[in-house]
């Protein structure tokens, strides 16, 4: 992992001999974070490897132009985000399916234990998290998991804190109501 | 990411409240090793010219130049296509196309005898204008032989 800061891998990477071994060191730092992001907004592995080469390779692309007006890792964030955003609208466009049958086969492999550790528990607030649309779903996962500042959250989607935080609520309240159902039904299987 | 760290949003929500926030995704041995490698065997496949945008490179000057030739022949050429060759080609396409000779006051007898025999006046009926054009002419003046002769 590398230990230099994002200022000094800018500086390699604008100079032409060390630009891709600072790339390398980059990716090295984020991806996991991003791949974190990525898997919790499509669920299955291959698709988020997919989305998240895309986004390296967008970052290799601009981050010549990247003049630090934000913070270098909310900048990559907001490309992987809107990468995540345009490959589900693909995938829905390509199947000619609802939200809802994308979502349940990205979700098809949370079942297996090769692909997920989490408990019951766990399996369900994804599958929760699914149910939620695209763009919601990135904004839980951003205040939810990431625990990013409102500010920083609109920096990335490019939304209003005053949205963000009525999208953020109301996600909140739908997956607490989805658990809470779950949780029921398995102690009484009759309700 | 901290276990039960407090939102404000999640006073309404328990079960999220109580939950652990770490991923559990399991990804492929060396996954995160590997990865940067690939990433960057895509940068250099991508930054390479692709076999196809060199062969096109050097054929697009040429194909260029022979499409607009050929365009350029096609609108000089143009007005010849589809003409009428003979009076009788004309009559039998107007008889393919159900159009009523009689309604013309005419039949093909009259039509013959009054231009499409007449060397000169045929070369005037088919300049410029093709079959379909002129019956489209005819049906729509509904001329009389004379005014007919007149026009044309």
């Amino acid at each position: 992992m590398s230990d230099l800061s994002d200022d000094e891998l800018l500086a390699l990477f604008r100079k032409e001999d060390s630009r891709h071994y600072a790339f390398n060191l980059l990716m090295r730092k984020y991806q996991r974070r991003l791949y974190t992001f990525i898997r919790r907004m499509v669920c299955d592995h291959d698709e988020a490897e997919d989305v998240l080469q895309d986004t390296f390779i967008k970052v290799w692309q601009k981050l010549g132009d990247f003049r630090g007006d934000a913070q270098l890792y909310s900048w990559i964030y907001r490309i992987a985000h809107n990468q995540c955003l345009d490959h589900l609208r693909r995938l829905k466009r390509g199947l000619f399916v609802s939200h809802d049958a994308v979502s349940e086969r990205l979700c098809g492999t949370l079942d297996s234990t090769e692909h997920f550790t989490g408990d019951h528990i766990h399996r369900q607030l994804q599958r929760a998290i699914m149910t939620l649309p695209d763009k919601q779903r990135a904004v839980f996962h951003m205040k939810y998991f990431d625990e990013l500042k409102y500010e920083e959250i609109s920096t990335i989607t490019g939304t209003s804190v005053g949205a963000l935080k009525s999208s953020y609520h109301i996600a909140v309240k739908k997956i607490e109501a989805w658990l809470t159902a779950d949780q029921t039904k398995a102690t009484d299987p009759t309700s | 990411m901290q276990n039960g760290s407090y939102h404000d949003e999640l006073d309404e929500a328990p079960i999220l409240r109580s939950l652990h926030r770490e991923a559990p995704f399991v990804t492929p041995p060396r996954f995160f090793d590997e990865l940067p490698a690939r990433v960057q065997q895509r940068i250099l496949e991508e930054a390479r010219p692709r076999p196809a945008a060199i062969w096109w490179t050097h054929v697009r000057i040429p194909a260029a130049s022979l499409l607009a030739l050929v365009l350029v022949a096609a609108i000089a050429w143009w007005p010849r296509f589809g003409t009428v060759e003979t009076p009788n080609a004309m009559i039998a396409d107007m008889e393919l196309q159900g159009i009523e000779l009689d309604r013309l006051d005419l039949d093909a007898h009259d039509l013959m005898a009054a231009y499409g025999e007449d060397p000169d006046l045929y070369s005037e009926v088919g300049h410029g204008l093709n079959s379909d054009e002129l019956t489209a002419y005819l049906l729509n003046e509904d001329l009389s032989l004379d005014q007919l002769i007149e026009e044309l």
